[in-house]
């Protein structure tokens, strides 16, 4: 600790912390318009200048450590005299509509234009008025808008060239390279902190340029549209396109993202109810500043008047619209007809992992309040399937790992078919990992990622051909073992066929490297497959195998990290929201409902359309149900076929939590306000459990004439916190979440044994091609399940990825239709001839075309052929 | 296209070889052109963004195709001393491109060229890698106006060389004082 005098008040930082950090901190004005925290400093705008006591000069604050008993200024006239000597020169070059107007005094508060000034003057013509730190620095500074014109009329450099134009092509943000300082922060950003390198700075001199990938737009570049350099821009350079000029919140919502397992906490920017812009916010230790394209622009792409605006009545053509109560309790009178008449084995329920904890509680409360065991969810199957896996490997679902250890690890093993796009900010981290800490990364994916490059070397980039990670995990995982050879050991692999080997080397490399780094820390790291829960399950197994050999069977639970389907898959796991005792599981669910036993289906948030396997088998079932209620936020194909329709509200607007992959128990918050006739999902449970008749369940006693045990049906929960409260006190590991909690960590209950377990390969058999599938980044959840055309915005994930060689055998050119069938189905799509993808398997990204891709997908792998046209 | 692929899988596939991997861009291609950057980029395991900026560091390097008639200009001091920059204004304003860029469809275009010893002839431009020179500027607009017209100067009248070249140059009053000085790089 070192105590320093900033402008005469006494303030303690941490020894060698940079100066400027521990000005901001301290509340001090400073302006450093090149300076990102935490990164090493550029020192290239020369605005953060202090007088500091026996120093020369003005020194910079970002390349100055702290000393004890330094004695800083940051208010002297030579300090302002050169604050605006370079700020004049960086507006020299700068179109300073906010600061030129003449009328600026007078019209402050930005909402009213007096329109007295030019049409290019006026300060409403950037959008970043009054939310601009240049604009900012430059009022502190008192540069421009008051005192010191920072340019002589209109002989400045920036009218004497003409200016490149702005890139308009991508729906996401937008840059206006006139308005650049050169700061470089979003070249940083990039770099240092997401491991893109999507930026660069171009040329050098006066001719100096921020640039996207090879000098082109930036959708043509590598760039993931993360939005991180949008936020360090401290111009109206880089600018969020959606809702550019609206974006001046009234307030900002510190809530949770649902789009996938991380569960990154996001700040909801609100303006008159509806969200108008996100930022990334503090809470979740594994996102902490960055989130992806999801969290960031999703929000925009599901508006009100693209949610159930009513609640209906009646299927297909006999549909109509009907006041919600009146809905609710005609669906609650004809359950409990059914019930009546065949019993509780006729009835099923299905949560999602999109829900929040209180709602998967209000559910499975509903569920045993009339008595139904059949309760499940779509992705239940894959779920279950890690689940058992983690319990027969380690005796339990609650692992100690955190995922904050991943970006500490000196050796990574990253399985899964993209992590950077199934979770993307945990690809991140990964990266942090090799970038910052030289970890050793050893990718297994049947498909090139963007963590391929940052494998050891190609050779540590595996992509079985035939998609089976998990037979691939499991031969290193023998190879270490016994100390054997990866031919050797991929044979020992029951039924492993010799196409897995194909990239041999790779395989020998990895092990090599295996061998070497095991033992120091470690981190396994797997998305399971969320298409096919035997796929699934031997991921999980082989991915804990790996762990025991390489951290050694103590330090194993602490190595593996699961990353689930949903966001939260794992609360739902932890919830209970499974097949009670003889009830039946989501595909033996939709198997009855084929063959008539099953009468009716609750879902609840969830879309067996998009997430289960088999789509037509799927629809059928739905279509044979006597009554389907379906309450969700967007019209889906589930919600088509559905014979009663309540409308949900979106994720932005409710209070609840989520458990994240981590264990994270992090908090939902309201912020937006519910579309017409939108009622949270609970409140709808509510309304149905009036109209349903409430089972007491009766244990006959064990003595001989013994009472027997009668326990009466739940009580409903009658809000949010009331369901907290119930969680809590059902089950000491959610005590926090009674208090409303932001963010806590789940104590695990410790992993008591481990023992490797048999994996068997899971690769396709038969002809044709191996059909890989996975969750592509850009494509929106929502969008894609009410069949929206622009569900990708970027166009990145339409198409069916195939090998050239593969397409050269076919005739399939880039571009072209092809026809991908598995014998039964057909499916028609553009092809993009790619080497990402390995020879002898092709890619669907999942959720293209409300999932067309689960019509070719079947319980088992899947080979299918592919042809031209 | 497929020449450069083949020879550059032949490099190390290190960061260390990035400027080796330009240069055979350039050679083989004339220019380093965005597919050669992504080829480049996926063999050496790094994005296009820092293959550009290196690319574009270096003024050496070309980001356009070579032009039909590809003008280069003399950025050495002997053909600066005796009036190369006013040549090169004169070129810009009439082709309607600066310096390293090409003008519509790349019909013509004025790239930068080093001192390759033929000082006899400054000032001087190539023309398709045929020396030009001494121009007066007269001559230059002529040249270029005939070139924007689309004619072949290919016959361009070679004057006798008159003026013998410069024997000692002012460093200062060749770099100074010109606001295109990073032109000379
Ligand atoms: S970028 Fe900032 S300083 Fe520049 S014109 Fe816009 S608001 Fe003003
Ligand atoms: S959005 Fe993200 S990936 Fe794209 S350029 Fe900005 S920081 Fe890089
Ligand atoms: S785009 Fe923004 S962040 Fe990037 S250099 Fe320009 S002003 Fe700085
Ligand atoms: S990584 Fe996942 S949780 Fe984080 S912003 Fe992206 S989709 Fe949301
Ligand atoms: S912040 Fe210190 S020089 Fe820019
Ligand atoms: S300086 Fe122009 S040819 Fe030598």
């Amino acid at each position: 600790m070192a105590r320093i005098t900033i402008d005469g008040v006494s303030v303690d930082a941490p020894d060698r912390a940079p100066l400027v950090e521990v000005i901001k901190n301290a509340g001090f004005p400073i302006s450093n318009l090149c300076y990102l925290d935490g990164l090493p400093a550029y020192a290239g705008c020369r605005t953060c200048a202090v007088e500091i006591e026996g120093m020369r000069g003005l020194p910079l604050s970002c390349t100055t450590q702290v000393t004890d008993g330094m004695v800083v200024r940051t208010d002297t006239p030579a300090v302002t005299e050169m604050r605006q000597e370079v700020l004049a020169v960086i507006l020299s070059n700068h179109s300073d509509r906010c600061l030129t107007c003449h009328r600026v005094e007078h019209c402050r508060t930005g909402e009213i234009c007096l329109r007295d000034n030019e049409v290019t003057h006026r300060c409403v013509t950037c959008s970043k008025n009054y939310r601009c730190e240049l604009q900012t620095t430059c009022d502190a500074a008192d540069v421009g808008r008051a005192n010191v014109e920072p340019y002589i009329d209109e002989a400045r450099s920036y009218y004497r060239h003409s200016q490149p134009e702005p890139d308009r092509a991508n729906p996401f943000f937008e840059f206006d390279p006139q308005m650049c300082i050169i700061c470089t922060r979003c070249v940083r950003a990039c770099d240092d902190l997401r491991h893109t390198t999507a930026i660069t700075l171009a040329g050098r001199g006066f001719t100096t340029r921020i640039a996207f990938g090879a000098g082109g737009q930036i959708d043509e570049s590598n760039c993931d549209f993360c939005g991180a350099c949008v936020d360090v821009c401290p111009t109206a350079t880089l600018m969020e396109a959606p809702n550019k000029w609206v974006a001046r919140p009234d307030k900002w919502v510190t809530t949770t993202c649902t789009e996938c397992s991380m569960g990154c906490t996001i700040q909801l920017g609100v303006r008159d109810g509806r969200t108008v812009q996100v930022r990334p916010g503090n809470g979740n230790d594994v996102s902490r500043s960055q989130i992806c394209v999801r969290g960031r622009f999703g929000y925009d792409q599901t508006r009100d008047k693209d949610r159930l605006r009513a609640a209906s009545i009646g299927r297909g053509e006999d549909a109509f619209e009907q006041d919600g109560d009146a809905v609710a309790s005609d669906a609650a009178a004809k359950l409990s007809a059914i019930l009546a008449e065949h019993g509780p084995a006729a009835v099923g329920v299905l949560g999602s992992g999109q829900s929040t904890t209180e709602e998967l509680y209000a559910l499975r409360t509903l569920a045993q309040r009339i008595g139904v065991a059949n309760l499940d969810s779509s992705l239940g199957s894959v779920t279950a399937a890690i689940g058992d896996a983690l319990r027969a490997a380690f005796g339990s679902e609650h692992l100690p790992s955190r995922l904050t250890s991943v970006e500490s690890a000196e050796l990574i093993v990253a399985i899964g078919d993209d992590i950077s796009a199934s979770n993307n900010v945990l690809g991140v981290r990964i990266k942090d990992a090799v970038a910052n800490n030289r970890a050793s990364l050893v990718s297994i994916s049947a498909r090139r990622n963007p963590l391929a490059d940052y494998a050891v070397d190609e050779a540590h980039a595996i992509q079985p051909s035939d998609g089976d990670l998990a037979g691939v995990a499991q031969a290193l995982t023998v190879g270490l073992l016994r100390d054997m050879d990866i031919r050797a050991a991929l044979s020992e692999v029951d039924g492993l066929p010799e196409v897995t080997a194909a990239p041999r080397e790779g395989l020998e490399a990895a092990l090599a490297t295996l061998s070497r780094r095991r033992g120091g820390s470690v981190a396994v790291v797997v998305a399971p497959s969320r298409a096919n829960a035997a796929q699934a399950a031997a991921q999980l197994c082989a991915a804990a195998n790996l762990a025991v050999v390489l951290a050694g069977p103590e330090a194993a639970p602490a190595a593996l990290h699961v990353l689930p389907p949903e966001a939260n898959s794992v609360g739902l796991r932890d919830l209970g929201v499974a097949p009670g005792e003889g009830g039946l599981g989501v595909a033996e669910m939709l198997a009855a409902a084929r063959a008539g036993t099953l009468k009716a289906l609750l879902v609840a948030r969830d879309n067996p359309m998009l997430l289960h396997p088999d789509q037509d088998a799927t629809r059928a079932a739905l279509e044979a149900l006597d009554l389907l209620i379906v309450i969700d936020e967007v019209r889906s194909e589930t919600v088509e076929l559905a014979t009663h329709v309540l409308p949900d509200i979106s994720a932005f607007g409710k209070d609840g939590h989520i458990t994240n992959a981590d264990r994270q128990v992090l908090r939902l918050r309201s912020a937006t306000t519910a579309q017409r006739n939108g009622r949270s999902l609970s409140d709808w449970l509510a309304a149905l459990a009036d109209g349903l008749p409430a089972v007491e369940t009766t244990v006959p006693s064990e003595a001989e004439d013994g009472e027997p045990t009668v326990t009466p049906a739940p009580a409903m929960p009658q809000s949010e916190a009331d369901a907290r409260a119930a969680i809590a006190a059902a089950d000491a590991r959610y005590s926090a979440l009674a208090a409303g909690a932001t963010q806590a960590r789940q104590p695990t209950n410790g992993a008591a044994t481990q023992r490797l377990l048999g994996v068997e390969a899971s690769g396709a058999a038969g002809e044709g091609l191996t059909l890989l599938t996975g969750r592509d980044l850009y494509t929106d959840r929502l969008s894609a399940a009410r069949g929206e055309a622009d569900a990708d915005l970027l166009h990145r994930g339409e198409s069916v990825q195939i090998h050239p060689a593969d397409a050269a055998e076919r005739a399939i050119e880039h571009g072209a239709g092809v026809t991908v069938s598995n014998g039964a189905t057909e499916l028609a799509l553009r092809a993009e001839v790619t080497d990402e993808v390995p020879q002898g398997a092709i890619w669907l990204p999942i959720l293209h075309n409300r999932a067309a891709a689960q019509r070719l997908l079947g319980a088992a792998a899947t080979k299918v052929a592919v042809s031209r046209g | 296209m497929e020449r450069f692929a083949g020879l550059l899988q032949q490099l190390p596939r290190s960061k260390g070889e990035l400027l080796r991997a330009l240069h055979l861009a350039q050679e083989q291609l004339g220019w380093v052109s965005k597919d050669a950057i992504r080829l480049i980029g996926r063999h050496l395991r790094m994005t296009d963004a820092e293959v550009y900026g290196a690319a574009t560091f270096y003024a050496e390097f070309r980001h356009s195709p070579p032009p039909k008639t590809l003008v280069t200009w003399c950025s050495g001091p002997s053909c600066r001393v005796v009036g190369g920059d006013r040549l090169r204004r004169i070129l810009e304003v009439e082709l309607g491109c600066q310096l390293g860029e090409n003008g519509p469809d790349d019909e013509w275009g004025m790239w930068l060229g080093q001192c390759n010893g033929t000082c006899e002839r400054a000032p001087m431009i190539w023309v398709n890698g045929r020396v030009v020179g001494p121009l007066t500027m007269v001559e230059t607009v002529k040249l270029a106006r005939r070139i924007r017209a689309g004619e072949d100067v290919v016959e361009w009248p070679q004057r006798p060389i008159k003026i013998a070249p410069a024997t000692f140059v002012d460093a200062e009053a060749v770099y100074g004082g010109d606001e295109h000085g990073e032109g000379a790089g």
